[in-house]
């Protein structure tokens, strides 16, 4: 029981959140920026910025200033945009599918935006007519409708608690990723050759290593896009609570405003795996740290989460560059570090709130 | 006429659920759909509520065709209580109320404190201001029920429709929500299972097999003759008590035979 007392402070707490992670979000870039293999200190990553932005001409040595503003402060940005974008389809996929264990790599759709990104480049499908990014965001979309129809089927033959619709999804996902790897692996195996399949191996992991200005445009736009949409939808999220058709009820209009969060989720999800692979767990972790944190109303959640995301995978990519010294893990092994256990919390807590 | 259905038919591969039904609410009245499991009462509540559309037929929500009527505008008129709906989210009693202003909130619009009134209007109605702190998951049955009441009622709709809400409720929830649900002061549609609780609203519509087999007062719906013909069951009305309403006692019918 929660009392009087305990509400308030988790209000003050959520508030005091939505104040913070803004500065802590920039704190996080900067730091982000000033560690690596050569640390650089904090200020001339300042006064780089002013030069590079304002001209404001401070006296910065050339290759500290092409390290910072050609490699770490790009590589920051994508990683700050690539980790709000997958924190919020998290939001999205759990409010729609009213399933706290909805992910967009435990669902395999990391896994279809993949398949569809290396269809794109390495078997040459479209021949340049449909861009890497695209061609994730299809492979996402058909994940998507592959592993929901299956859930359903899965959850239909099953008894229909509210425990095995949770497992469904899993279990759906697992089917998806499956095949998806499978057929990306299959079409490396085909069609590229043994450089080329070295990189896409080690992009498919989840690697900011190759970002560059060029990729800072698609990445922030898709993920202040998907943020804005998102909040404009904030009350339909929450008319969710109760199912689709409390929804309905409600006054939403269940179809378009689904299918729109939906493509805007795929939109994400395939801009940021054709940026930095599939990362996993961001969707999973951010939001329910979150929902403790701000509560469930996504008013609060949703702008929450997607700073938290953001910082999250800031610093799980500073950790991936000094954890092992003199080399890089992929960022994919720091949030899978971290998301399993939590994936593994969320497990056990779902199943003693059913368990009554 | 506010909620009226006309000629409504709804058939899932080439199973017909409703054929042929047509009602029309009067202001104010508390109107029971009855009829045994498979009857399509749950389909007509969908119908009404709009959340299905009829193969054939029409609803009519203040005179205007309800697919062609906004769904924010719909919810405005019109609220649902289900079965059992269930959230495994960490959400208090206070939240899962708010959720009923979400008819009158848009993206530009925001929470004001006459939404807040509301929320506390409603939380009064079914006697949960006191536990509007309380989380979701450590209600029981009935507190949910009374939340999903007072979700609905927030919503300020001139029509209450209810799903059989007493559904897996001990004999006191039962009884004190369908007593709760009775002094609303709103026109009200509610299914309902058990008949002797059925006894109690204004009008009764009784289905089998999809169609209208009678409706109006009660007494006259739940003659021992339909109960008979639809539910297959023998029944005696006793009057233990002169000042009270009677009540239906029944027996198994003789064409089921063990």
């Amino acid at each position: 029981m929660m009392s009087d007392v305990g509400s308030l402070q988790a209000f003050r707490r959520g508030h005091l959140w939505l104040w913070l992670s803004p500065w802590m979000l920039l704190a996080a870039i900067l730091f982000g920026t000033a560690i690596g293999e050569t640390r650089i200190p904090l200020s001339v990553v300042m006064e780089t910025i002013a030069n590079r932005l304002w001209d404001a001409g401070y006296p910065v040595n050339r290759i500290d200033e092409g390290i910072i503003w050609s490699y770490r402060l790009s590589r920051a940005i994508v990683a700050a945009a690539c980790g709000a974008g997958l924190a919020l389809t998290g939001v999205v996929l759990q409010a729609l599918l009213r399933n706290p264990l909805a992910d967009p790599y435990l669902m395999g759709l990391s896994a279809g935006a993949s398949t569809g990104a290396v269809v794109v480049t390495v078997a040459g499908l479209g021949a340049g007519a449909i861009s890497m990014s695209l061609g994730a965001l299809i492979g996402a979309l058909v994940a998507f409708a592959l592993v929901a129809m299956l859930a359903q089927v899965v959850a239909g033959r099953a008894d229909t608690g509210r425990g095995s619709q949770a497992a469904a999804i899993i279990l759906a996902g697992i089917a998806g990723s499956q095949l998806f790897n499978a057929l990306t692996a299959f079409i490396i195996a085909r069609t590229a050759n043994a450089e080329q399949a070295r990189g896409i191996m080690f992009w498919l992991m989840g690697n900011l290593s190759g970002t560059r200005w060029e990729d800072v445009g698609a990445t922030v736009l898709a993920a202040l896009a998907g943020a804005a949409v998102c909040f404009w939808h904030r009350r339909s999220l929450d008319a969710f609570t109760f199912g689709a058709d409390s929804a309905a009820s409600l006054g939403i209009a269940v179809r378009p405003v689904r299918g729109l969060l939906i493509t805007v989720t795929a939109v994400m999800i395939g801009v940021m795996v054709s940026k930095v692979g599939s990362i996993g767990f961001v969707g999973l972790v951010v939001p329910h740290a979150m929902r403790f944190l701000v509560g469930t109303r996504h008013d609060r959640l949703v702008p929450a989460t997607a700073l938290a995301g953001a910082i999250f995978l800031v610093v799980a990519d500073v950790l991936s560059r000094v954890i092992v010294p003199g080399q890089v893990l992929p960022i994919g092994v720091i949030t899978a570090l971290v998301g399993a256990p939590a994936f593994a919390l969320i497990l056990v807590h779902g199943r003693r709130a059913h368990g009554r | 006429m506010m909620l009226a259905a006309e000629n409504l038919s709804v058939s899932v591969r080439n199973t017909t659920i409703l054929r042929d039904v047509s009602l029309h609410l009067q202001p104010g009245e508390c109107l029971g759909l009855i009829g045994p499991n498979g009857s399509g009462k749950s389909t007509l509540m969908q119908c009404l509520a709009g959340l299905r559309k009829p193969g054939k037929g029409r609803v009519l929500l203040n005179g205007h065709a309800m697919d062609r009527t906004s769904s924010k505008i719909r919810s405005r008129q019109l609220a649902l209580v289900e079965q059992q709906a269930e959230t495994a989210e960490r959400i208090t009693v206070r939240e899962a109320v708010e959720l009923g202003r979400i008819p009158f909130l848009s993206p530009l619009r925001p929470w004001r404190a006459e939404d807040d009134a509301k929320v506390h209007q409603a939380l009064d109605a079914v006697d949960m201001a006191g536990l509007s702190d309380r989380l979701w998951h450590t209600l029981s049955g009935g507190e949910r029920q009374r939340v999903h009441i007072a979700r609905a009622l927030a919503q300020s709709p001139e029509i209450l429709l209810l799903d059989e809400p007493t559904n897996h409720l001990d004999i006191r929830h039962q009884l004190s929500i369908l007593a709760l649900v009775r002094a609303l002061p709103v026109t009200k549609v509610i299914a309902l299972h058990d008949l002797n609780q059925a006894l109690a609203c204004d009008r009764l519509v009784l289905l089998h097999d999809g169609a209208i087999v009678a409706s109006g007062e009660p007494r006259k719906v739940l003659t021992t003759q339909h109960l008979r013909e639809v539910f297959g069951v023998e029944a005696r009305y006793l009057t233990p008590d002169p000042d009270e309403p009677p009540l239906i006692r029944f027996s198994c019918a003789t064409s089921l035979s063990y």
